[in-house]
């Protein structure tokens, strides 16, 4: 089984992060709001009403497995795709000068594919991804093959698609690279959802009472306050700890208790990345 | 429909811009005249350089210094053996030795060589004999020629087929002139170039689908169109390609054979040998006069109809299969062993095509004509023969009904296929994703 119960909210103009290690089932889920497969059981609702082909259509959809026509030529093959999306020849030909000006290339309508580059091709499967301009994205994996910079630009292009009120979902297994971007995420695992919702309310659930210090003396005392979790020293005159507050204590007290003896360098709240969460959820639900 | 166009019209357009097909298109009929010509033109410029060939004949049937093909006969009084050690050494070519005979018994005759000699020669050789033997019977015989001439009789059968139903053609009476060499040519013709077609074809299809599943461009397609369309879009497409192909053969092939015929036309009679004698020029004049008849009597229309129907049939039932295949598979080693049972009717329906051209009345033929893998190659050999129409219909609607189960069956595995890929392919698999609802 692919996809174990497994149900999603989108909220339209909002950018949702489907999140999970390979094999996960993030591209079952994908290709089934696509209707490329069917699911066995369940709908899917798009605006209240229930997808139809015509809704499908309207999807710009980049899936994970992606490739270009080899032998046509850039300009030959956007009009091909807008074609089939339903563009007439002109707004196909303005839509994708707009998008080469967005993804800062020069024009390439006249170019052969097989003449790109790893990363021009992936610019070129993006703009026929968008080139109809469409209320709703789903992008499997959109960052692979773009090296940190242009997946920056692209980064910057959806959110962008994202303030003209566009909604888009999109995939990946890198976890770390979504916190900035996603307004919602949901973790998949195993074919079952093992989190879901608002990123900042994720951040601040997942948030420990652990905090990272930086000071200028070795903290050496244990006491009912905090313990110890890990403490080394990162220059001539300071140390950085991380620090386990006790249940029940406030982090005032850890301060003015450390400060007392030493002169405090930063004192920070440790927040989890989406991959210690990841971690932290699949060995919750290994344990329950 | 729409979409199915798009797919078309960009399929059709690689294919057409494609320097193979632009190649293979203008090459392939120039290919044959070409091969003619080069021919003729060895064959014309080539010097024989003569040989001599010792000859040892008792019965004095051939003179001295004879020539036949370029090869010198001179009389020798040597010893045979003799002979055979001038042989040996080079000296000459060859010896013939007739021994003393009775012309009513001829025997005994034979050709020494290092090398086998060519038919050619031998057969030279032995008419030349025949024909003084047979002097030596009339003279024998006290026989005058004139009167053996006339014994000599000659006789072309003209074959008409019955048709009270066809509008008067050729006689009021429905009957009409038929030529059962020129079936036998034309069921041939059209049946041998459907064969083509389809197994041609029917690979561009497989290498299509493939080459779209390999390069992964499949899945973005399949986003904005339904997976039937785009495989309907690229056989469509493919058939397109086959049919402009066709066309320009046809051109090609007409206005080269005028040009040629032309030329040679006006050359042939300069040459010696390898050109035609006069009543063999008559003899194609003759053919070329009854495919006229022929096609006169013949309803063109309908075979060229009917030769689309069957063209577009045979075409879209293997079209599907190979389809269907050609998203199964991963690579093209591993759509061997599932285009080997597919095109095995194709080849069948090759080798039946004898049984059928010579019996097309039969039960074989009957069978072969209805049974639709085989029945584009083979009901086209029976054609020209005159098939009825009941029969036609039923063929037809078979056919057809075929196609769209082809269609059907290849669409279910095609939705499946073009997502897969890694797996190794069984018969059992296939058979899943055909039943598999969820796709």
């Amino acid at each position: 089984m692919a996809l174990d119960n497994v149900s999603l909210d989108v909220n339209k103009g909002s950018i949702f992060g489907l999140l999970g290690p390979n094999g996960a089932g993030k591209t079952s889920m994908i290709r089934i709001i696509n209707q490329i497969i069917n699911q066995d059981k369940g709908d899917i609702f798009i605006n209240d009403k229930k997808i139809t082909y015509d809704d499908v259509r309207k999807i710009g959809y980049m899936p994970e497995e992606r490739g270009l026509y080899k032998k046509m030529k850039v300009g030959d093959f956007l009009l091909f795709m807008g074609k089939l999306k339903g563009l007439s020849r002109n707004r196909c030909i303005d839509s994708a000068a707009q998008w080469f000006e967005n993804l800062e290339v020069s024009n390439w309508w006249k170019k052969g594919i097989e003449d790109l580059s790893k990363g021009m091709s992936q610019k070129v499967q993006f703009i026929s991804t968008v080139i109809h301009d469409p209320e709703l994205i789903i992008l499997d994996e959109p960052f692979s093959g773009f090296d940190p910079v242009n997946a920056n630009l692209v980064k910057k292009n959806l959110l962008r698609l994202k303030a003209e009120g566009k909604t888009i979902i999109f995939s990946t297994h890198r976890l770390e690279s979504v916190d900035e971007l996603c307004d919602h995420l949901a973790m998949i695992n195993n074919s079952k959802k093992i989190l879901d919702g608002n990123t900042d309310e994720i951040k601040m659930n997942a948030k420990s009472d652990n905090y990272i210090i930086k000071h200028n003396k070795k903290i050496s005392a244990k006491n009912q306050l905090y313990s110890i979790v890990s403490q080394s020293k990162i220059s001539q005159n300071a140390y950085e700890s991380e620090i386990s507050l006790k249940k029940g204590k406030s982090y005032r007290t850890l301060f003015s208790d450390i400060s007392k003896g030493m002169d405090i360098i930063s004192f920070e709240q440790k927040v989890p990345n989406m991959n210690d969460i990841f971690i932290m959820k699949v060995e919750e639900g290994k344990n329950g | 429909m729409d979409k199915i166009w798009i797919i078309l019209e960009r399929e059709y357009l690689e294919r057409v811009k494609k320097k193979s097909f632009i190649l293979s298109t203008i090459l392939t009929p120039l290919i044959f005249p070409l091969f003619i010509a080069i021919t003729v033109f060895i064959l014309s410029t080539e010097e024989k350089e003569e040989r001599v060939i010792a000859l040892l004949d008792k019965n004095n049937f051939i003179e001295d210094s004879t020539r036949i093909r370029g090869d010198i006969f001179i009389k020798s009084d040597n010893d045979i053996s003799e002979i055979q050690n001038m042989i040996d050494e080079g000296e000459i070519y060859g010896a013939l030795e007739i021994p003393e005979f009775d012309i009513y018994e001829p025997k005994d005759l034979r050709f020494y060589s290092k090398n086998v000699p060519s038919s050619d020669l031998i057969s030279g050789i032995e008419s030349l004999v025949e024909n003084k033997i047979r002097e030596l019977k009339i003279q024998d015989l006290k026989l005058n020629e004139e009167s053996l001439d006339k014994l000599r009789t000659r006789i072309t059968m003209e074959t008409y087929s019955v048709d009270k139903e066809a509008e008067g053609i050729s006689d009021e009476i429905g009957v009409k002139q038929s030529n059962s060499d020129l079936a036998f040519g034309l069921g041939y013709f059209n049946g041998f170039l459907i064969y083509m077609f389809v197994f041609i074809y029917g690979s561009f299809i497989l290498q299509s689908v493939l080459d779209e599943k390999t390069s992964k461009v499949v899945e973005i397609i399949v986003s904005s169109i339904k997976p039937t369309q785009l495989m309907m879009g690229k056989v469509l497409g493919v058939g397109a390609v086959a049919f402009t192909q066709i066309f320009i053969w046809i051109i090609l092939v007409t206005s080269i054979s005028t040009f040629t015929s032309m030329y040679f036309g006006i050359n042939s009679y300069e040459t010696t040998q390898i050109v035609q004698t006069e009543q063999e020029v008559n003899n194609s004049k003759e053919i070329v006069k009854s495919i006229y008849d022929m096609f006169a009597a013949v309803d063109i229309k309908k075979t060229v109809l009917i030769f689309l129907i069957y063209f577009l049939g045979g075409f879209f039932l293997y079209g599907a299969f190979f389809a269907a295949i050609g998203s199964a598979v991963d690579n093209l080693q591993d759509a061997n062993q599932f285009t080997l049972p597919i095109s095995l009717p194709i080849i069948a329906s090759l080798m039946f095509m004898g049984i059928v051209l010579n019996n097309p009345e039969g039960n074989a033929s009957f069978f072969l004509s209805m049974f639709p893998l085989t029945s584009p190659i083979l009901m086209m050999a029976r054609l020209a023969f005159g098939v009825p129409d009941w029969q036609l219909i039923l063929s037809i609607m078979i056919l057809i009904i075929s196609v769209v189960f082809a269609l059907w069956f290849a669409g279910r595995i095609y939705r499946v296929g073009i997502l897969t890929s890694g797996s190794k392919i069984t018969y059992k698999l296939i058979w899943k994703w055909f039943v598999m609802k969820n796709y």
